[in-house]
């Protein structure tokens, strides 16, 4: 055994593994260069005790060698990780040395082996095996592989997950199309495999299956095909449960059409406009509006191209401060005019969109049509004004009332007073006709007061047509003897055909009234003149009374003129209530008073009727 | 009474003017009575005899509601005229309205005459409504 050391040596260094020989006696007999520069172990060192030159690293290499040595294990194998400075790692594999031609162990061979880039891919496989079963499960994708020459059909773990079947089920490819509910599913299944067999095609396909527990699931199933020499052996594929999903959609688009139905059919107008302020959306309601039939045509306009240049640019600087503050503009109220004039009041809000950087990338417009509302409101309003006016016309003339009710008590308890100290006799009797006048007086002020309260109390449907023509007539001839006392000369110029609607007591008092002050004011030396016109001017007519005489300082008197106890003349049967009572009467049936006049020419009054 | 006063009387109605001056000649029936029917017949007068240097009236008893121009126009356009002497200004109405209190007060505030009001019926006349009262004004 060791002749020919030499030559035996040579051989044994040059060896293109790293190989060493260990005696029984621990002896390093001999090494390879290679196994000697892997260790680190010098030449010089050989036929020391192996165990000093062996890396240390807790391995009890003294007990493994005589396992070695006593054949306890045919092959036995340690490795050595981070060994040296560039930490390699290393398979020393331990194999018994036995003599030539005998069974006889006589030591032990140290194979060693770098194995880093071994250990690295491991690891690395290992890393990218765990990701594959992580990703695998999170979404839920299965895989599988059928080998064409075996037959052999291999599931996953997450498709056996997927068609909901233990852990022991052996899938065939005929069980495995079985689980595709019949019909369209399996159909396309059926003939997708045939087509990846046959003739390589892939498939990807969205499919409805039935699992082992019974549940329907809506799996993408996807395959390819893997050929050698133009033949198909393999298919490999995917199945993915995708019912959630599915689900989902089904859902969100259900959500998405309920939406569509309440933005469409609300009465309220929607809009979306972007950054530049044109519309990408609008709802049936704000297309209606604008006068156009189909949303899309509205689709890329902005304001400038739907409304009037002030209006679009009301609404742009809106716009422009929504995008720049990012804040929306609430319940402002508006008012646009409408194609065919109508004026339309909104209550409009703008609300910034923003994207997922939080940028304004446009805004959804919301305007709610309050013109009833408003109307309504301004109703309201109107009302609150006349009942305002009516109570404060109320007030007044109730102070108006008790004034002159006043005045003529005071009148009597002063002549009262006197009557009492009064001696004499003449003088007495001067007092009691003064008494007698004011009692008249009294009397008179209360017949007018009635008078003043019944037209205000005279019911709405007591108007009816009145023939105006007939009415002056009746009037005139009422006033017969007044007209021919003073000498008067009346014209009376009505067309037949004229009608108004009024209360005919009020109308007849307002003309007789007119008609006794037209002529009771007359110029003096001069005959009275009075012309009674028609003026038809669109839904009015007015009745003119025109006089030539004395007239009225407007100027000064035109406000007080239809007043209360109002009197312009020293004149002692005026009571100043005539007018009063002809103003009431007018506005009572809906009719107008009114006065043109000028000193010393004469005075015209008006009634204007309204249709 | 030292001297004889000029007083004006302006209301329309006829039977309170017999009353003022009864109780005026009651009295004193040595005054100088003048009675006005409204306000811009006493305005004329007194504006006359401003021009004309005539004795001005002392006392001026005034009705509110009167044809023509009534007791506040009157009092408008009376107190914006360049009297010296300080006339006593009696505003006599049967009217309790709240308004007429008002305007009143706003007129009292506002002019060196004397004014008051008196509420009718007048059976009896004060010194205060005949003279002014020196230690107060």
């Amino acid at each position: 055994m060791y002749s020919n050391s030499h030559t035996y040596t040579s051989l044994i260094r040059c060896l293109p593994t790293a190989v060493a020989f260990v005696s029984k006696e621990f002896e390093l007999v001999d090494a390879s260069n290679k196994w000697l520069s892997i260790l680190k172990v010098k030449t010089s060192q050989i036929g020391k005790s192996a165990l000093d030159l062996l890396p240390k690293k807790d391995i009890n290499w003294k007990q493994i060698l005589q396992n070695c040595f006593e054949a306890n294990t045919p092959k036995d194998s340690v490795i050595l990780k981070s060994f040296g400075k560039k930490s390699i790692s290393l398979r020393v594999e331990i194999l018994p040395w036995k003599a030539e031609n005998s069974t006889a162990i006589i030591g032990a061979i140290l194979q060693v082996e770098d194995i880093t880039i071994e250990l690295e891919n491991e690891s690395r496989y290992h890393r990218i095996e765990n990701l594959l079963e992580t990703k695998a499960s999170l979404s839920k994708i299965g895989t599988w592989e059928y080998t064409l020459s075996t037959d052999e059909l291999i599931w996953s773990k997450m498709t056996k997950s997927i068609f909901e079947v233990n852990s022991s089920f052996v899938p065939t490819l005929d069980n495995a199309i079985n689980f595709y509910t019949r019909g369209h599913s399996r159909n396309r299944i059926s003939m997708a495999v045939h087509a990846a067999i046959s003739s390589q095609t892939d498939y990807s396909d969205k499919l409805l299956i039935k699992t082992a527990k019974g549940k329907e699931k809506w799996i993408i199933t996807a395959c390819k095909a893997i050929a050698k020499n133009g033949k198909t052996v393999k298919l490999v594929g995917t199945v993915q449960d995708i019912t959630e999903q599915t689900a989902q959609d089904e859902k969100s688009k259900e959500n998405e059409n309920l939406l569509y139905t309440l933005i469409n059919n609300i009465p309220i107008n929607i809009y979306v406009k972007d950054r530049f302020s044109r519309k990408i959306l609008v709802n049936k309601a704000e297309t209606e509006f604008l006068g156009f039939e189909n949303a899309e045509d509205l689709i890329g306009k902005t304001d400038y191209d739907l409304y009037g240049k002030r209006e679009a640019e009301i609404s742009i600087d809106e716009d422009n401060a929504v995008f720049k503050t990012k804040k929306p503009m609430l319940n402002k109220q508006t008012s646009t005019i409408t194609k065919d004039g109508r004026t339309v009041s909104f209550l409009s809000s703008k609300i910034p969109l923003f994207d997922k950087n939080g940028e304004v990338e446009g805004l959804l417009g919301i305007s709610i049509d309050i013109s009833d509302l408003k109307r309504k409101e301004n109703q309201l309003k109107n009302l609150i004004n006349v009942t305002a006016v009516q109570n404060k016309k109320l007030l007044n003339f109730t102070h108006i009332i008790s004034h002159n009710l006043r005045s003529h008590t005071a009148n009597f308890a002063m002549l009262l007073d006197f009557l009492k100290r009064e001696e004499n006799q003449e003088e007495k009797q001067k007092i009691m006709e003064m008494l007698d006048s004011s009692s008249e007086g009294l009397t008179e002020a209360i017949t007018s007061l009635n008078q003043v309260i019944n037209i205000n109390s005279k019911e709405e449907n007591s108007k009816e047509e009145l023939h105006l023509k007939k009415v002056v007539e009746d009037v005139t001839q009422d006033l017969n003897n007044f007209i021919k006392e003073h000498k008067a000369i009346i014209h009376v110029d009505i067309p037949d055909n004229i009608k108004v609607v009024g209360v005919r007591e009020f109308t007849d008092n307002i003309i007789l009234n007119l008609l006794t002050n037209a002529i009771k004011y007359k110029q003096p030396g001069k005959q009275p003149e009075i012309t009674i016109e028609i003026e038809k001017n669109g839904k009015e007519t007015l009745l003119h009374v025109r006089d030539n005489g004395i007239g009225i300082n407007l100027k000064l008197y035109q406000k007080k003129l239809f007043g209360m106890y109002m009197t312009f003349h020293n004149n002692p049967e005026a009571r100043g209530i005539g007018l009063y009572i002809c103003k009431n009467q007018a506005e009572a049936m809906g009719a107008e008073i009114f006065v043109q006049s000028e000193v010393n020419i004469g005075s015209t009054f008006s009634i204007c009727f309204y249709e | 009474m030292s001297k004889l006063k000029n007083i004006f009387i302006v209301d329309d109605d006829a039977i309170a003017t017999f009353g003022m001056k009864k109780v005026l000649s009651r009295e004193d029936g040595s005054n100088i009575i003048e009675s006005f029917r409204n306000g811009e017949e006493a305005f004329f007068e007194i504006r006359n005899r401003l021009e004309r240097n005539q004795d001005l009236p002392d006392v001026i008893f005034l009705d509110i509601n009167m044809p023509i121009m009534d007791g506040w126009e009157f009092l408008d356009i009376f107190t914006k005229l360049p009297i010296e002497k300080e006339i006593i200004v009696n505003i006599v109405s049967s009217s309790i309205n709240p308004i007429d209190f008002e305007k009143f007060e706003q007129f009292k505030a506002n002019s060196k005459h004397a004014l008051s009001y008196i509420v009718k019926p007048i059976l009896k006349i004060t010194k205060e409504n005949l003279e002014v009262n020196k230690y107060i004004a």
